[in-house]
C-alpha cells in the first residue's frame, strides 16, 4: 500500500511533467522552475519506495508511511505551484497572441492616420488607450499571481488550499482582462472600418 | 197526464259554506310555493341586469386610437467605408481579433483533470 501510494503520486507527477512539456507560454525559466520542483519531489518518492524494501515490521511501515505524511505538505504545495505554472503558461500564450494582434493594430493605424479625421483620430486613440489599460490590468494580476505562487509554503495543506484557490481566482480575473482588452480590440477594428 | 208546474221561482240552489281567507294569508301562501320562489330569484336577476347595463351605459365610451402601420422606412446613415477597410492587412487582423475572442471566451481556468489524487495519509495503525 506504502508503494502503491508513492506510484500514484509519482504517476500523478509525471501528468504534471507532461503538461508542462506540452506548455508553450511559460517562459523557459518558468518551465525549469517547474520541472525543477517536480524533480525533487520525483526523487523524494524514488527513494521513499526504495527504503521499503527493507521493512522489516509494522514500526518500519508506520515510520515509513510518516516520513512521507511529514513531506507531505511540501509534496502539495509543489503540485499546487505547477499546476498554477500551467494555467498561467496557458494564458500566457492568449496574451502573446493579443500583444501580436495589438501591435499590428497599433501599426495599422500609425499608417492609416492621415485618412482619418481629427475626431474619427480621438476616438481610434481613446480606444487603444483602453486596450492598454486593459493589458496592463492583467500584466498586474499575473505578477501577483507569480509572486503568491513562488511564496506557496505552509505546513498545513488547508491553507495551501485557499492560497490555490484565490491564485485561481485571480487567474479568471486576469483572463477576464484579457478578454475585455480583446474586446475593445474589436471596438477598434469597428472604428476603423469606416471612414467616419 | 200531468202537466209540469212553471214557476217563475229560481230554485235556490243550497251554497255551502267555503272557508274564507284573508288576502295576507293568500299572498303567504302563494309566496311559499317553489314557483314564487324561482320567480324572484329571476325578477332579481333582471332587475340586477338591468341596472348594470344602465350603469354601463352612462359611462361615456372612450375611444382608443389603434396604431396604424405605416409604410415610412426609417433612415439608416449610410457609411463609408475606410480606405482601410478592403486591404488584406485589415481584413486578416479582424479576422484575428475574432479567433482571439472565441478563444478567450472558451478558455477554462479551472481543470479538473490536473486536481491531485485525494490520500489518506495515517496509516491508522493503532500506535500511529
Amino acid at each position: 500500500m506504502l508503494s502503491q501510494r508513492d506510484e500514484l503520486l509519482r504517476a500523478y507527477l509525471f501528468l504534471l511533467n507532461e503538461k508542462l512539456n506540452e506548455d508553450r507560454g511559460l517562459t523557459a525559466t518558468g518551465k525549469q522552475l517547474y520541472q525543477a520542483l517536480i524533480a525533487n519531489e520525483v526523487t523524494f518518492l524514488n527513494a521513499h519506495k526504495d527504503r521499503m524494501t527493507s521493512i522489516g515490521s509494522i514500526e518500519d511501515t508506520v515510520n515509513s508511511s510518516k516520513e512521507l505524511e511529514s513531506h507531505y505538505t511540501i509534496l502539495y504545495a509543489s503540485m499546487r505551484q505547477t499546476i498554477i505554472g500551467i494555467i498561467l503558461g496557458n494564458l500566457s500564450v492568449h496574451a502573446q497572441r493579443f500583444d501580436t494582434i495589438g501591435t499590428t493594430a497599433q501599426a495599422l493605424v500609425n499608417t492609416n492616420r492621415g485618412a482619418f479625421t481629427p475626431q474619427k483620430q480621438a476616438t481610434i486613440d481613446r480606444w487603444l488607450l483602453q486596450i492598454a489599460n486593459k493589458r496592463s490590468l492583467y500584466q498586474q494580476k499575473i505578477e501577483a499571481i507569480n509572486t503568491t505562487n513562488n511564496q506557496l509554503k505552509s505546513n498545513y495543506q488547508e491553507e495551501i488550499d485557499r492560497s490555490f484557490q484565490a491564485m485561481q481566482k485571480d487567474a479568471g480575473e486576469a483572463k477576464q482582462y484579457l478578454a475585455e482588452a480583446t474586446g475593445n480590440l474589436t471596438e477598434l477594428m469597428n472604428a476603423l472600418l469606416y471612414q467616419d | 197526464m200531468d202537466n209540469p208546474i212553471i214557476t217563475n221561482q229560481i230554485p235556490v240552489i243550497p251554497v255551502q259554506a267555503v272557508p274564507t281567507l284573508s288576502t295576507a294569508a293568500i299572498i303567504m301562501q302563494k309566496l311559499r310555493s317553489p314557483w314564487a320562489g324561482i320567480a324572484a330569484i329571476i325578477a332579481i336577476f333582471l332587475i340586477g341586469s338591468l341596472i348594470v347595463s344602465g350603469t354601463k351605459s352612462t359611462t361615456p365610451t372612450t375611444l382608443v386610437p389603434t396604431p396604424t402601420p405605416t409604410t415610412i422606412p426609417t433612415p439608416t446613415p449610410q457609411r463609408t467605408p475606410s480606405a482601410i477597410a478592403s486591404q488584406s492587412a485589415f481584413q486578416a487582423l479582424d479576422t484575428s481579433v475574432q479567433s482571439l475572442a472565441n478563444d478567450l471566451n472558451g478558455l477554462s481556468i479551472r481543470d479538473p483533470s490536473l486536481s491531485p489524487p485525494v490520500l489518506d495519509l495515517p496509516l491508522g495503525f493503532s500506535n500511529n
